[in-house]
This record gives C-alpha cells, structure tokens and sequence, in this order.
C-alpha cells in the first residue's frame, strides 16, 4: 500500500466515511442491511425528522458545514450520496 | 453558543409591572407594538441569534428559562418568542449567507418582526397538503395562497412562508405590503393578545434570494428543524404555565382555611399538589435535558423534543386543572391569572403538533425497525410525498 501523500492525515478516509454514514443510516432506520444506492427519503425508509438528524450527524462527526448549495436530495436520499458528499465536503476544507 | 440571557431583560421580565402590563393585554386583545420593541431593545428577540448578527448568542437552556417567565405572566407575548426563534432558526440554518448577515440583525433587534406562515385551513401538520405556491419567474418569486391563525400576523413585517413550487415543497420570506392583506382572526382563548391573523398572500412578489432551502427539501428541512425548537419553547412556556398555576394552588392551600384547618392539611388535597408538582419538576427537568440536545445537536433531539412538548403540556393541563379545583369559583373569574393559565395550557396542547401528533412521532421512534411493524414513521411535519404508497416491508 502506498504511503500517505500528504503529512496532514486526513480525518476520515472514503471508505471510513462510508461505513460511519452506513452505520449512522442503519441506526436511524432499524434496519441492517441498506444498500448504498437505496433511495433513503423518497422511498419512505427514513421521515423527515430522520433528515434533518442526517444533517446534524453529519456536520457533528465528521465537522463539515453543509451549505445551502448542498442542500439537493440526491445528497442525503442514499448512504452513497451522503458519503460523497461528505467527501466532497472534506476534501474542500 | 455563550452567554446568559441579558439581566436587564431578566430583571424586566421578574418585575411585578410585566405581570400587570401582561393582564393589560390580555384584557385589552393586544400586545402593542410599542411594548414588544421596547422589550426587544432589553434583547427579547435576539436570544437565539449569534452576537455577530446583533442577539445576545444564549444557549437554549437559557433561553428556556426566559420562555418560562413570559409564559407564566403572557402566554400571547410568549407565543410571539415562539414563532420569532422559529423564523430567526430557519433565516440562520437554513438561509443563504447573505440572507443571513442581511436579515438575522433586523429579526435579532426587534426591527423586523417575522411570522411563521405554515398553517392553512386545510393544513396544519400536515404540510404535503398545503396550497400556497411559491412560483419563480425568473429573478422573483410570486406567492398566492391564504394562511390562517399567525400568532403576530396582525403587525408582522415579514411571514416565512411555506408552500410549493413546481410542486415541490419551499419555503420563502416575504415582506408585508404590496399583494399581502392581513385578516384578524377571531380572538382566540389562551391567545386572546396574540394578534392572530388570517393573512391573504395574492400574488406578493419576492426577490429569488429570499427562498430559504431549496425547493424539494426546503419544507422537510425547514419544517421539520423549526418545529423541534418550537417544541422545545411551547415545552418551556408550559412549564411556566404548570408552575404558575402551582404557585397558586400551593398558596392557597396554605392559607385558605376550612373547618378549622387549612385546605393544605387534608390529605386528598396533599395528594392533588404532590401529583402536579411531580409533573411540573418532571417537565420542567425534561425542557433542560432536551435543550441540551438540541445544543449538543443530537440526532435524537427532535424526538426528545416531541417528548417535551407532550410532557409538558400535559404538566400544565395538570397543574392548572389542580389549581382550579383548590381555588374554586375565586379561580374562575375571567380576570383571575388562572383563567388564562388555564386557557394557555389548552393552546399548549395543541400548538406546534398536537398530543396526538407527538404520541405518533413518539411511538414511531420506539416502533421503528422492530418485526411486525409498519416501517414507515410518520413526518411530525412534513411528508415528503402522499403517503398514499405502501412502504411496510416487514
């Protein structure tokens, strides 16, 4: 495996952000297996309340801001979108 | 967020004349404009705001207990704290950043006074069936539809406004005037100086960067954070209520003498106060708790939240119905505090989400994933579709 690039080490790894998200999902939901790409809001897993706890989630674990530009349900309707966009997130601070 | 609530404010609101300028309102139908601003330059308004845009940056728990002094003395006046922390959450979390530097020192400082226009006739809780449209036409944003019952709507400056646009659910901020007409409400009991208003959006116009979220998670968003911190400060002014109406009772029961003891030493009565006093600490402990989750962002604040508002509206329901019984017919005078207690602790049971709402919110949150169950959990606000599909799986 290659040695980090860079002497900062990033908070969070992809993959490991992906398993918190996943794990977070599955907790808010009662459910243990949610595929990456389910649709979380619009197919009725998750109700709103469940939503907005995925923002502050979110914000708190991994100390991110989602902005108001982030705010479209591609980004928080699967455990995939909310991981990429916490990446994109990290990645930008 | 730091800072206690400002003592010139606290000192105000502990002041025997708040209490009296409160049964003024009441009486008269109407907390006066005048009143609210100068109470806004004490800070009422800015609680909730951060220093940088002009409010004192209190934390909620503090600000819980400011709610508590003003619910006991003017529930009306407590319902605009209500509504105004609502408008200022959603302009804060939810708002573009310069919607934000622009609006929150004018919501902070009393300058602008904002209602929330949620509630139609047709819908309150429920916010896939709401009418109003919030159509974009370029640059600017043509709002048509009627809201009912706006604590504060008579002498709003600007209403956020909840609605759809190409029909998905958003949420604008719109300035009184031009295509909006105000309507007094009825006067309703419990918020007989609330300055309700049926107000009457015929295609008023807002420039685009006044939409607060985005079309299609802007309600969800919106809604669904703005009415877990009304919960909390409902929840809050009905521990004010329940501990008002307790201090009268107790009062009473310590003085009022029958039969050569005083009501206080019989014990069916000892019984009647140990009950709502328990209920009281119960809810008033509950308020802190939950204010501590939601400062600490916790995911499961707004059921918490939900949890409050049952439990304290119910400690007033208790406490005031307690005090009524102790008091008798002095009690039921319509001057006497208790009567507006009273019908404040009626308005708590169903403002910001029914008892029957927040049972379901509550009871979904416990069910949630356990075999047997349908999977769906009610939105507390706002579903983000019909919930007409069939969505248990289990």
């Amino acid at each position: 495996m290659a040695a980090p690039q860079t002497t900062t080490p990033r908070p969070h790894t992809p993959e490991e952000v992906t398993a918190t998200v996943r794990q977070f999902i599955s907790r808010l939901s009662g459910r243990t297996a949610i595929e990456d790409d389910r649709p979380l809001i619009s197919d009725g897993v998750l109700d709103s309340v469940a939503a907005v706890q995925m923002v502050d989630f979110v914000e708190r674990t991994f100390d991110v801001e989602i902005a108001d530009e982030d705010l479209e349900l591609a980004n928080f309707d699967s455990i995939r979108g909310l991981a990429g966009l916490v990446n994109r997130r990290l990645a930008a601070s | 967020m730091t800072g206690p609530a400002p003592a010139a404010l606290l000192a105000a609101l502990r002041d025997d004349a708040f209490t009296a300028r409160a049964t003024a309102w009441e009486r008269a139908g109407a907390v006066p404009r005048a009143a609210i601003d100068e109470l806004a330059a004490l800070g009422l308004l800015g609680l909730t705001v951060d220093t940088a845009h002009r409010g004192s940056g209190t934390p909620p728990a503090a600000v819980t207990d400011v709610h508590r002094l003003v619910a006991a003395a003017s529930p009306s006046l407590h319902s605009l704290l209500v509504v105004h922390a609502m408008v200022c959450h959603a302009v804060r979390r939810w708002a573009s950043a310069e919607l934000r530097d622009a609006l929150l020192p004018e919501l902070a400082t009393g300058r602008m006074l904002a209602a929330f226009a949620l509630t139609e006739q047709q819908a309150g809780a429920d916010t896939g069936a709401l009418t109003t449209t919030i159509d974009r036409v370029g640059d600017t944003l043509r709002i048509t539809g009627t809201k009912r019952w706006l604590s504060f709507g008579q002498i709003a400056d600007a209403y956020l406004v909840f609605g759809s646009t190409d029909g998905r659910g958003s949420c604008a901020l719109v300035d009184a005037g031009a295509g909006v007409r105000v309507a007094v409400e009825p006067v309703t009991a419990g918020l007989r100086a609330a300055r309700l208003a049926r107000v009457t959006f015929d295609g008023a116009t807002a420039p685009a960067s006044r939409a607060v979220g985005r079309p299609g998670i802007g309600i969800p968003f919106v809604v669904t954070s703005c009415l877990t911190l009304g919960r909390l400060y409902v929840a809050a002014g009905a521990v004010g209520v329940a501990e008002a109406a307790l201090r009268l009772a107790a009062d009473h029961a310590a003085t009022r003498a029958h039969g050569g003891t005083t009501l206080g030493d019989r014990q069916l009565v000892r019984g009647l106060l140990a009950d709502a006093a328990l209920a009281t600490d119960a809810a008033a402990r509950y308020v802190r708790h939950t204010a501590q989750e939601i400062e600490d962002r916790e995911p499961s604040a707004a059921v918490t939240a939900a949890r409050a508002k049952l439990l304290a509206s119910r400690a007033a329901t208790t406490a005031t119905a307690t005090a009524s019984r102790l008091l008798g017919a002095a009690g039921q005078t319509e001057d006497h505090p208790l009567a507006r207690l009273h019908a404040a602790a009626r308005v708590h049971e169903v403002i910001e989400g029914p008892t029957e709402v927040l049972q379901d919110i509550i009871a979904a949150d416990l069910l949630r994933g356990r075999p047997g169950t349908t999977d769906r959990a009610p939105s507390p606000a706002a579903p983000y579709r019909k919930e007409d599909d069939h969505r248990a799986e289990h």
